[in-house]
């Protein structure tokens, strides 16, 4: 992407003094391209519709487990290799998950190591519970696709990781 | 969407008020949906990250912090998620198809049909050749108006988080745009 390439009009023609009258026209353009963009590009009927259903995602009991790492961003490349899985590291006070996303599923251990009751969520009424064994390693052989979100359950505390693409 | 009403809908909605939550919904997502169509992702990945927005939006709900600048934390989450779909896009090389990238931005969509009736035809010609336009104008600018065109207008704070550009390079920014566009639009007519 040229970075330059909105501007080469403007140093052309000297650019900055408009007269007066220019605003108006700015105006009227923009209103234009508002109206343009609501009749091209609105946004999808079903996507406002899954948004307006995402209400039932709050959640104002549980813990919110923040993504604290993500490969993606976080790492360094590793020369050739193309397919490396995505790690991520989700926190929330002393409690770590540790999650594995590869295209065969989800790998994960939840710190301190200790039993708990894991589901993945995919969207608003969507949960699969995945297999978690007492030192709180877990496993899934349904890769995530699109959004989601763990959900813990350990003794008395609930903990929601903080919603991601995959 | 008055944007002073935001503040007020998200308390509602904290509360309960599931009306609230779907006025947010309706005033809200022609902004995210505008950053994720002005980073030219493809249909299916700018569809997880809108998902995604909301999804964490509404797991976020009483924990925002300032609820009157809720356009701005959406539209800043929604530029993240975009760039990280980018970064993995050019890290796995998964799609450097130009065809997914630059689709067709003329689909005909229902609306569009309906304006093509005969009195309309000569202005839903102008309308799609000024989205045609829009399209070749240079990324800084086409990203620029398409967030800017989204309705209702976007203060600069969130054209801000939404591009991450500073509110103070916003209006002469858009000034040139907007001149850029229209001097194309004439050369275009001339012709």
């Amino acid at each position: 992407m040229n970075e330059d390439d909105g501007f080469r009009y403007d140093e052309a023609d000297g650019g900055g003094d408009e007269p007066a009258a220019a605003p108006t026209a700015d105006t009227l353009l923009e209103e234009e391209l508002r109206q343009a963009a609501a009749v091209l590009d609105p946004v999808p009927d079903f996507l406002r519709q899954l948004a307006v259903e995402a209400y039932a995602l709050r959640d104002l009991d549980a813990r919110i487990a923040e993504l604290t790492f993500d490969s993606l961003v976080d790492a360094l490349p590793v020369r050739g290799v193309t397919d490396a899985p995505r790690m991520l590291t989700f926190r929330a006070g002393a409690l770590t998950v540790d999650v594995e996303v590869t295209g065969d599923g989800l790998i994960g251990q939840v710190l301190p190591p200790g039993s708990a009751r894991i589901e993945v969520l995919g969207g608003p009424g969507a949960a699969r519970p995945v297999a978690v064994d007492t030192l709180g390693r877990f496993i899934s052989d349904d890769p995530p696709s699109g959004p989601f979100a763990l959900r813990l359950r350990t003794g008395s505390e609930v903990i929601v990781t903080q919603w991601l693409r995959a | 969407m008055d944007r002073t009403e935001v503040g007020a809908l998200v308390r509602s909605a904290v509360d309960g008020d599931a009306a609230a939550w779907k006025a947010l919904v309706e005033g809200m997502s022609p902004l995210v949906w505008s950053v994720v169509r002005a980073h030219r992702l493809s249909d299916a990945d700018g569809h997880e990250v809108y998902q995604t927005v909301w999804f964490r939006f509404a797991q976020h709900l009483g924990r925002i912090r300032e609820p009157d600048k809720t356009g701005a934390w959406l539209a800043s989450t929604a530029r993240h998620e975009c760039l990280k779909v980018i970064k993995g896009m050019t890290r796995l090389t998964l799609t450097d198809d130009p065809q997914v990238l630059d689709r067709a931005s003329d689909d005909r969509t229902p609306e569009q049909t309906l304006i093509d009736s005969e009195e309309a035809a000569d202005r839903a010609e102008r309308v799609r050749r000024l989205w045609q336009e829009l399209d070749e104008l240079g990324e800084r600018c086409r990203q620029l108006l398409r967030v800017l065109v989204s309705s209702p207008p976007p203060s600069y704070v969130e054209i801000s988080a939404a591009l991450g550009i500073a509110v103070g390079s916003i209006g002469p920014l858009r000034q040139r745009c907007l001149r850029r566009l229209r001097a194309r639009m004439d050369q275009r007519g001339a012709a």
